[in-house]
């Protein structure tokens, strides 16, 4: 079997979705509920979370080169201890998969599928993400790869037409609330961030991850904290403090736009784009799961599992939240320190635990290798 | 949702045929859990007994406060 390997820019543009597959979503609505003029700093400061994450993952690509966080976890803490935590990650794993699935069926109940029911919607969904998950990483990385120019084209295309609308002295004056409604806005963005360590779940498809896994973080990291901070000034700007009773800002923003007579209801064009990144999300992280659980459970293959693990997916994203205010207070209430701990935590552990191992017990980590 | 579900058993059924005739124990295990998991869900939700059950809880239960906390210091 050929051994799937992921270009830098195919690796950067699903880093890329992966987290703002979603962020255009829920990211200006999370934003918005503790800032609003200095929003934008909010954005900015993206790039601190990141900066940490690309330290992490370095770290672990070094101590613990050629292993997923899953196996990674159970060379660094043992087979019990390792097990349980890689469980635990992979219930990390299955709820964010669910939370987005059902993010995306509220977006298009929302917005364009009023009177589809949800679990069409979000079964037609998990069906696509899991067919890309059948096609491999290689797969979706040229999928991500060929979508990305043309995302941020257009996303730049529709933000320059919503100019006209846009009120710049809504963003001023900068920071006269202080700093503490930034650093709150500023909390969903980092958790959202730290999806970003699940990389380590297929370093080994990345080429020379110990030099350059870090960079190529860090470069994903940059590139979405500018698309924030343009995001959300155009969004304060244009929408001003109505933002904050508005549930998709950037959609509103879109449905703005008017040029002449003709040119107008851009709307749709928006819920397919974010539609198409949001299923190459789901799709990493469903690939991701489907991993996790063949190397904790010592499967052959993944394959037997993807479309079993797709059911659950489906049934639990319309389970676990019956309304979308349960999801909101989830996102808004749980989300922040169950994320950070899990995706900082883990891969902390297992690389202060290995590089302990390497210094302090050098014998028993040559006789892991030679078996 | 039941029916979707159905329908989805009956292709994930040719896969576990497929794994119960190459003995693949372990894949079946975890296949059959997780089809299991999906169609107890399913039914759940069809009817009305999700209302009752929330397995989300125990995560909340821990988390929810140390949020609010972190959002408390900042």
């Amino acid at each position: 079997m050929v051994k799937q390997q992921l270009s830098a820019f195919e690796l950067i543009s699903l880093l890329i979705w992966a987290v703002m597959g979603t962020g255009v979503l829920t990211l200006p609505w999370a934003i918005g509920q503790f800032v609003v003029r200095d929003a934008w700093i909010s954005g900015l400061l993206i790039i601190v979370i990141q900066i940490i994450v690309a330290m992490l993952v370095t770290w672990y690509v070094r101590v613990l080169p050629n292993q997923s966080l899953v196996e990674g976890l159970q060379t660094a803490l043992g087979p019990w201890l390792g097990r349980l935590l890689a469980v635990w990650f992979l219930l990390w794993l299955y709820l964010l998969n669910a939370m987005i699935v059902r993010e995306m069926t509220l977006f298009l109940e929302e917005t364009v599928l009023p009177r589809t029911p949800i679990y069409v919607l979000s079964g037609l969904f998990v069906l696509a993400a899991a067919y890309a998950v059948s096609q491999g990483i290689e797969t979706m990385g040229r999928v991500a790869q060929l979508l990305t120019p043309f995302a941020f084209v257009i996303t730049a295309a529709l933000f320059v037409f919503a100019l006209p609308q846009a009120d710049f002295h809504q963003i001023a004056p900068v920071l006269a609330d202080g700093w503490l409604p930034v650093w709150r806005g500023a909390v969903l963005p980092w958790t959202w961030s730290v999806e970003l360590v699940t990389v380590l779940q297929f370093v080994t498809t990345v080429k020379n991850a110990p030099k350059t896994l870090g960079k190529y973080v860090l470069l994903s990291g940059a590139l979405m904290a500018l698309l924030g901070v343009f995001a959300e000034i155009i969004i304060t700007s244009v929408l001003g403090y109505q933002r904050t009773s508005a549930m998709f800002p950037v959609l509103e923003v879109v449905r703005t736009i008017h040029v002449g007579q003709f040119f107008e209801r851009l709307d749709p064009l928006y819920v397919m784009g974010a539609t198409v990144l949001i299923a190459i999300k789901t799709s990493v992280f469903q690939y991701a799961m489907v991993t996790g659980i063949q190397q904790v459970f010592k499967l052959q293959s993944g394959k037997s599992v993807i479309w079993s693990g797709a059911l659950a997916v489906w049934a639990g994203s319309i389970f676990l939240w019956r309304e979308s205010a349960d999801l909101g207070n989830y996102m808004i209430f749980t989300v922040p320190t169950y994320y950070l701990s899990t995706m900082l935590l883990l891969p902390l552990c297992a690389s202060g635990v290995q590089t302990v191992r390497r210094k302090w017990f050098p014998a028993s980590v040559a006789s892991e290798k030679k078996a | 949702m039941i029916w979707m579900a159905g329908g989805a058993m009956l292709f994930l059924g040719a896969e576990w045929v497929s794994l119960l005739r190459q003995r693949k124990w372990r894949e079946l295990f975890v296949h059959t859990s997780l089809t299991g998991i999906g169609l107890v869900m399913a039914a759940l939700v069809q009817w009305h007994l999700w209302l009752k059950i929330d397995l989300l809880a125990p995560i909340e239960a821990v988390f929810m406060p140390l949020t609010k906390w972190f959002y408390g210091i900042l």
